[in-house]
């Protein structure tokens, strides 16, 4: 899955392929617009829908932090 | 009598001097305050001997940054605001074309060459005499510039438009009368400083008396607890872009937060809205009043305005509505006669709110401010916006298409040509062409020469800001061409 959720950030933007840092909001890899549309790639891919309220920075500052909130979702069913 | 923006701080510090008048995360400061704090700063800079000179405030987005606005408009000078995130190289530009004579800044670091420099600090500033600065504060009048905004440019070097104190009094004048703003209101900022739909909050609040809440970035990535900041701290009005209003719509946040008591007014400029996320946002606040702004930084933010009346469907065009108070809108064709019903032609704008120009580059302000062709009896400059736009069954305007390469993007405006420019400049770049993809809002660059991608990518985010940095590259062994020689942009546009 998280290969998956990794080639989702890099067609969102090119720049994470060579990301070192530890946050991808405050490094402008990840912005609102781009989490919005990583939100609807994941719904898609998983049929899930993640709640609004869990849409907080803290899981968007690494591909870790999103698994993680992927897999509260999917519970870790793929 | 004094005649200029100050006049309003003034007259708000001694009607409503404990009401807050922004909150900046933990910090806030009351209109008393910020007039004091204001006065100290105009009396270091009339200290200076400085009188109707550009000043550059170079600090990260905060409170403080309104305080240098205002300390420079009492000194009689005017202001250039620097983004600290901005690439070093075009903050270089930025400062060539600016040549401040003082720079206010909170940075340690020194990012300032050669000009004088004056360290902010809120705490220690203090009013010896505030006599010192009454002289030149009377001597400015509402046709001195307040302030020089930069904006992309498409030869590589951002332009700076010249505001003066009248073009923003009578655009807050009209904002104020139109939507009904009042001491009891308060602001929800999105815009950064440099972006000059901020100048709606601030210089609203500033003449009303309404608090101004600036939003922290960090809360747009989050929209249910933005929701939740703009409900607890009861903010009326938000003026944002329409990107943030389609984030938080889109990802159902509005569901989630009851808004529809206490926020009223919602109102947006700066790209397209979508009628289905705006149709969500209307759902949640029935009785909210939403309007469509649009202008160019050219003509102080907005200059035509379109107060919601009636459902669209999703497909449908929201107009960009009539001519605001103090402009008036010409919607020429390429004979530069005003176009009959349901054609096409460009919006011309005439009137107090249009720019004086571009800072320092008379060339390019030749080009866009042009004496008003129907008008052959005395001088009379209009902006030439490069927006192509129509009217429609209501005589409302709508917006078409650009007429060059300019876009929209996250409500920044960018020359792409810039971008363009930028790159060709490049070793290894033989050829080169930037596409908008309007789909997925993405900016794509065509690359041709044997450069190294990472090394592109380098280049630009070390002279552009990140919200002008391609998302994609493409490396082409060759760019199509038009029958006349020129880079076929229709079929690259295509190709996307």
């Amino acid at each position: 899955m998280k290969e998956k959720i990794i080639v989702m950030l890099n067609e969102l933007n090119e720049d994470f392929k060579n990301y070192q840092g530890e946050d991808l909001l405050k490094d402008h890899i990840l912005d609102s617009f781009a989490i919005m549309e990583l939100i609807a790639k994941i719904e898609d891919t998983y049929e899930i829908e993640i709640d609004a309220d869990d849409i907080m920075a803290e899981h968007f500052k690494t591909a870790d932090g999103i698994l993680e909130l992927v897999e509260k979702y999917t519970g870790n069913r793929i | 009598m004094i005649n200029n923006i100050t006049k309003w701080l003034d007259e708000t510090a001694k009607k409503y001097p404990d009401n807050t008048a922004i909150v900046d995360g933990e910090r806030s400061v009351t209109f008393w305050e910020l007039r004091y704090k204001a006065l100290c700063l105009a009396e270091a800079i009339v200290e200076k001997g400085l009188f109707k000179e550009p000043i550059a405030v170079m600090m990260p987005k905060s409170m403080d940054v309104i305080v240098c606005f205002l300390g420079v408009a009492y000194s009689g000078n005017f202001y250039s605001v620097i983004d600290t995130e901005m690439p070093p190289a075009r903050q270089q530009k930025i400062m060539e074309t600016l040549e401040p004579r003082l720079i206010i800044t909170t940075l340690t670091e020194d990012k300032t060459g050669d000009a004088d420099t004056y360290q902010y600090d809120y705490e220690t500033m203090e009013l010896s005499c505030e006599e010192k600065v009454i002289e030149q504060r009377e001597r400015t009048c509402d046709a001195d510039l307040l302030y020089v905004l930069f904006t992309s440019g498409s030869t590589g070097i951002p332009k700076g438009v010249t505001i003066t104190h009248q073009s923003v009094m009578d655009y807050i004048d009209w904002v104020e009368e139109t939507f009904d703003i009042r001491e009891s209101d308060s602001f929800g900022n999105q815009a950064p400083f440099y972006f000059d739909n901020s100048i709606l909050d601030i210089y609203t609040s500033i003449k009303t008396g309404a608090a101004m809440y600036i939003i922290p970035q960090i809360l747009f990535s989050q929209p249910v607890s933005l929701l939740n900041y703009l409900k607890e701290n009861g903010i009326t009005t938000i003026f944002w872009v329409p990107s943030a209003l389609i984030v938080v719509a889109n990802l159902r946040a509005l569901k989630k937060v009851e808004l529809a008591q206490t926020l009223k007014r919602v109102l947006f400029c700066g790209e397209v809205m979508p009628n289905k996320q705006l149709n969500m946002w209307r759902k949640s606040i029935p009785d909210g009043i939403f309007a469509n702004l649009y202008g160019p930084t050219e003509i102080t933010d907005a200059c035509t305005y379109y107060i919601v009346d009636r459902e669209f469907e999703d497909s449908e065009p929201l107009p960009i509505g009539k001519a605001a108070r103090n402009t008036d809108i010409l919607v020429l064709n390429e004979n530069n006669c005003l176009v009959g019903e349901g054609e096409t032609g460009e919006l011309c704008v005439r009137g107090t709110s249009i720019s004086r120009g571009y800072y320092n580059n008379q060339e390019k302000t030749k080009e866009v401010f042009v004496q008003n062709p129907l008008n052959n009896k005395y001088i009379e400059y209009i902006y030439r916006t490069g927006d192509l736009v129509k009217y429609n069954e209501y005589g409302e305007l709508l917006y078409v298409s650009r007429k060059d390469f300019q876009i929209k993007h996250m409500g920044h405006r960018i020359e792409l040509g810039e971008i363009e420019t930028l790159v060709s400049g490049m070793d290894e770049i033989e050829h080169c062409c930037c596409i908008y993809d309007n789909v997925r809002n993405k900016i794509i660059l065509f690359v041709m020469g044997a450069a190294v991608q990472e090394d592109i990518v380098a280049y630009l985010k070390n002279n552009l800001p990140y919200y002008m940095v391609p998302s994609k590259i493409i490396q082409m062994s060759k760019l199509p061409m038009t029958a006349n020689g020129k880079i076929d942009r229709k079929k690259l546009q295509e190709s996307i």
